[in-house]
């Protein structure tokens, strides 16, 4: 009788024992995933880090833009320089970029901001079509056969100084960048974590712009 | 004891499912969404410099007879036009690893001409032209904005560009969602102008 219940309560505690064996296992086991899930959750900063995101904005082709500029040269007589012999019109494309490589990024994962620093805008390209060349003369001994290849010259001269000088490129071009690194990041964060605000300015110009 | 056992077993399967289940939703959370897609589209507008010259060429516009003149000028102006795809018709199907994605084509969204860009020197007359006078001028003036919006519309190069700009932000966007939870997913293309389907699993086509 004694020995019956000597193997059942030897029983009980072996049963007991690998209950609670069991129940340290899965607390143990649920501890280590609130843990580690904790650590992840807290470490979606860990994918917004400096290294993904300059992976996210290389993108050599996206940081060129295009103008239009289709313009008219004036061409002086070369003896009397006060003297206009014709007008030329052409029509060209302005390419206006920035260098990807030189792109700066910060991430402050304590205050959740990103910073870009796009650098400055420039002139990366121009090209005349010489096929579009259209003449006004004012002086008709200046139409002959060289007038084209003279013609051609000015053109190009024409659209470096003037698109040079012309504002509206660059400030378009910044702003098109802008918005390519924004559409870039900000689709990318606002999913992993909303809380973060990203910043992206133009090297040289005074106006950012927060865009989160 | 038994009950207790019984109770500590019954503890442990819920603590299990608990931890299963919790799992399941956070990897739901993150795939390609529709509003970033539109987010995008909105952000691949481009605002195009647009320096352009109008061409004034009217026959016989005075005189008589022998006395006939042309009344020819031309205009140099600048404006901004601005191209891109209309967001609220892109649409996205994410199906387990192929995100198929239905794209409008780019098209002018706006056109403005800069009207200090039109001065005294915008305007170059011919020399044997008729009189060239202020209501010419304004005829001038009102065709340019009209003229500037039919070049950019036909400038083909100008279009894809920004088309091209569209679907390499929109598929980077996809990839980078993939990479951040470790899926390669294959976008497809559905064109909404003709309606053509294509796959692309190299990039743009």
């Amino acid at each position: 009788m004694n020995d019956k219940k000597g193997i059942k309560g030897f029983r009980t505690k072996y049963l007991m024992m690998i209950a609670i064996a069991v129940v340290i296992l899965f607390v143990v086991a649920l501890s280590v995933k609130v843990v580690f899930s904790g650590i992840s959750k807290k470490d979606s900063p860990e994918i917004i880090t400096k290294s993904t995101l300059e992976k996210i904005i290389n993108i050599s082709d996206l940081s060129t833009f295009e103008a239009v500029y289709n313009g008219i040269a004036k061409v002086m007589n070369e003896k009397k320089p006060d003297k206009v012999d014709y007008y030329v019109s052409y029509e060209a494309k302005v390419r206006a970029g920035f260098d990807v490589e030189r792109v700066e990024l910060d991430v402050d994962n304590d205050k959740k901001v990103i910073s870009v620093t796009i650098p400055e805008i420039k002139i990366t390209g121009i090209d005349v079509d010489i096929a579009s060349l259209d003449y006004i003369f004012m002086n008709d001994k200046a139409n002959e056969s060289t007038v084209s290849e003279q013609a051609y010259k000015k053109c190009i001269e024409d659209v470096e100084n003037e698109s040079s000088s012309e504002n509206a490129i660059y400030t378009l071009a910044g702003q098109n960048a802008k918005d390519v690194i924004t559409a870039l990041i900000n689709p990318f964060i606002e999913q992993l974590d909303d809380d973060y605000e990203l910043t992206v300015k133009i090297e040289g110009a005074d106006n950012n712009e927060k865009n989160n | 004891m038994k009950k207790i056992i019984n109770v500590l077993l019954i503890m442990a399967v819920c603590t299990m499912c608990v931890a299963c289940g919790k799992d399941e939703m956070q990897q739901k959370e993150i795939e390609p969404g529709a509003s970033q897609m539109k987010t995008i589209c909105e952000l691949a507008t481009m605002d195009c410099y647009y320096h352009n010259v109008a061409k004034y060429n009217k026959e016989d516009a005075s005189g008589a007879l022998w006395w006939k003149k042309d009344r020819e000028f031309w205009i140099e102006y600048a404006g901004v036009v601005t191209i891109g795809i209309d967001a609220t018709q892109v649409n996205i199907n994410v199906e387990e690893n192929i995100v198929t994605i239905t794209i409008p084509a780019a098209e002018i969204l706006g056109c403005k001409v800069d009207a200090s860009t039109l001065t005294k020197d915008s305007f170059i007359v011919a020399k044997d032209s008729a009189d060239v006078e202020a209501e010419h001028e304004t005829e001038a003036f009102q065709e340019a904005q009209a003229k500037m919006i039919q070049a950019a519309s036909e400038d083909t190069a100008l279009l894809a560009n920004a088309q091209q700009r569209a679907q390499e932000l929109l598929e980077k966007y996809v990839k980078n969602v993939g990479e951040c939870v470790g899926k390669e997913y294959q976008v497809k293309w559905i064109y909404l102008e003709d309606n053509s389907e294509m796959n692309d699993e190299n990039g743009i086509e």
